[in-house]
């Protein structure tokens, strides 16, 4: 079993929950969540968001729309539908649980 | 200074250096294949490709016009391979969460079907099937060989699945044929394999160049090295379907030269038992005066036809599929086979043509002072081997050949043929009877042995259309020619069957008369 295995499973569930959180308060278009998701050290190459996004908007999570843009091809503005937004309401749900279990489990005093 | 590509990235055009350009080139095909299964690939290849164009856009700002080598690989370390992706994008199937708990280390490629080039016979669709199938290819060709040749549908088939199914071309679109996860290891592991392929060919001829030439070698292997390291690519490209183009075209040749032997061998045998009075012993005994060569150079002639189409097969088959062992003995026997064979149909007909080095004429001359009338009367007699209705143009000597007692028949050996002379003089007839001999005297020998029966009676000369000569004498090209001059005015009438020795057979039953050096009158008699 290989420990990168192991993060990358933990960080594929988590990444979502973070695009949706991203664009929970605003619309963004990919670059601006890359920054934030690069700050945050959740990943690494730029590449990784486009499938999620891709995959996000299929499910229905998500929807864009286009906006010209001055330093390059017209660009992509993600923003949360009203799935998305239950969606998102039901991972920060689960994720708060999970992570006082988590916290428990791990951080027991001894 | 370098050559620059320009290129449409998301609708804007960059300058792109030439090498970079190639970089990026692949990098994008490595995606798009990688992602061609998946929903949405094109959309996903989309937004790479204007999230790539917004890079370079940055890239451009400060005045620069071109995007080089080091602009890419920095966009590239940006955007991240493609397996780097792979581990946070994964579909919901079951397959990932099984990958997710096993010890696998990146997700299970799903397996696509492509022609597989590399281990092509024709195509490589069933090479290809054979990855996408598991299978061996040997078992689906052999299939495919049956359905061509039972039902012929076989070949439509192929042909189809020939153009529909694409060739792997690229790296990735090799490891999805053979179902091999896309990443950078497998990647490399391709390539390597591919690499040391050409390397140990190389390896293989320069170690042979080395064997012949020891000191030149060394050099030369040197430059071969950088030959083959510089045309890499290139060299494992043309040069491997060449080498397929090469293979196919020997197995063919190969094969028809087999087919060719059947062929050659029935044809020549029905030839001779095709014909009641006829024998291979008498083949042997008049052509290859009796010594048994006969058998030498039909062994020959099959071992001929046996070893140039071995040869060719093998080679055919070692360039088709690689196949290294085994081959070089096989060929030594075969070049030993040829040698053989020509060996023994040159010494199985060497006694032939010596036999025949010299011709020699023995003549015999009629004046037939005595004609009183102006016409001659040419009978050719009618005789108990042959038809009448067999005439000269008649070119069949197996046909034309009896044997009687010790004595040859041959039918179709006499030539007539007419001359003018002055009017002053007599109709002349000249015999000449021809044949070849080892040397003069026994060519002469031969052409006295032919037995020719021409009589003159009052007006009529009758002429035979056969000769014959003894059966030990064998076939030396004996034939008699019958030179009758004609003098100026005066007429020659032809029996009804006289085409049997005149060439001009059309004027058989007919009268013609001589005037000024030709024939005048053509009428019946």
């Amino acid at each position: 079993m290989k420990i990168e295995n192991t993060k990358a499973q933990m960080r594929k569930g988590v990444l979502e929950f973070c695009i949706l959180a991203i664009l929970k308060t605003r619309e963004a278009y990919p670059s601006d969540i890359i920054e934030e998701l690069k700050e945050a050290k959740l990943i690494v190459v730029e590449g990784t968001l486009y499938p999620l996004l891709t995959r996000l908007k299929n499910a229905g999570l998500l929807s864009y729309r286009w906006e010209e843009s001055t330093s390059g091809p017209p660009r992509k503005y993600y923003s949360l539908t009203e799935t998305g937004s239950m969606f998102l309401a039901e991972l920060d749900k689960t994720w708060q649980e999970l992570s006082t279990a988590v916290n428990k489990t791990t951080k027991k005093p001894k | 200074m370098n050559k620059t590509v320009s290129a449409n990235i998301s609708g804007f055009i960059f300058n792109i250096e030439e090498e970079a350009y190639q970089r990026l080139l692949q990098y994008l095909k490595t995606i798009q294949s990688f992602y061609a299964t998946s929903e949405g690939g094109q959309e996903i290849v989309d937004d790479i490709e204007a999230r790539i164009a917004e890079l370079f856009q940055e890239r451009l700002h400060a005045g620069k016009q071109v995007i080089t080598m080091k602009d890419i690989e920095e966009v590239i370390a940006i955007m991240g391979q493609p397996e780097e992706y792979a581990t946070d994008f994964d579909d919901d199937e079951p397959r990932a969460h099984s990958s997710a708990t096993g010890n696998s280390d990146s997700r299970q490629a799903r397996r696509r079907i492509y022609r597989d080039a590399d281990d092509a016979m024709v195509g490589g669709v069933c090479s290809g099937f054979s990855h996408y199938l598991g299978w061996d290819p040997l078992v689906l060709r052999i299939l495919l060989v049956f359905a061509v040749i039972f039902a012929g549908t076989g070949l439509l088939i192929y042909i189809i699945l020939w153009a529909i199914i694409p060739e792997a071309k690229t790296t990735a679109e090799k490891l999805h044929m053979k179902g091999e996860p896309v990443n950078v290891e497998n990647i490399s592991k391709t390539i390597n394999e591919e690499m040391d392929n050409v390397k140990d060919s190389f390896k293989k001829f320069s170690s042979d160049t080395k064997e012949h030439t020891k000191k030149a070698g060394a050099s030369l292997s040197d430059f071969f090295q950088k030959f083959f390291n510089g045309l890499g690519s290139f060299f494992e490209v043309i040069g491997k379907v060449l080498l397929k183009v090469f293979g196919v075209a020997f197995l063919a040749v190969g094969i028809m030269f087999f087919l060719g032997l059947f062929g050659t061998w029935f044809t020549v045998d029905n030839l001779v038992l095709g014909h009641e009075h006829l024998s291979w012993d008498i083949i042997d005994d008049l052509v290859f005066a009796g010594s048994g060569n006969l058998t030498l150079v039909a062994i020959g002639t099959v071992m001929f036809f046996l070893s140039i189409s071995g040869m060719f097969f093998i080679a055919g088959l070692r360039m088709l599929l690689n196949v290294k062992n085994g081959i070089k003995p096989l060929f030594i026997v075969f070049i030993v086979f040829f040698i053989t064979s020509i060996v023994l149909c040159m010494s199985g007909s060497f006694g032939m043509f010596r036999g025949n080095l010299n011709d020699a004429e023995v003549r015999s001359e009629i004046s037939l002072d005595e004609i009183g009338s102006d016409t001659l009367y040419i009978n050719v007699l009618s005789d108990e081997y042959f038809s009448d209705q067999i005439d000269f143009n008649d070119r069949d000597w197996l046909e034309m050949l009896r044997i009687d007692g010790d004595q040859v028949i041959i039918g179709n050996q006499v030539h007539m043929a007419f001359y003018p002379t002055d009017s002053a003089a007599a109709y002349v007839v000249e015999i000449e009877k021809e044949a070849t001999g080892r040397n003069n005297s026994k060519a002469f020998e031969n052409a006295g042995n032919i037995s020719y029966i021409s009589d003159l009676h009052g007006d009529t000369l009758d002429l035979a259309p056969i000769l014959s000569f003894p059966y030990h004498d064998n076939w030396h090209s004996q034939s008699v020619d019958v030179k009758i001059h004609i003098p100026d005015g005066k007429t020659v009438c032809l029996s009804d069957n006289a085409g049997r020795i005149y060439w001009r057979s059309h004027l058989e039953g007919r009268c013609l008369t001589m005037k000024d050096g030709n024939w005048d009158e053509l009428r019946n008699k």
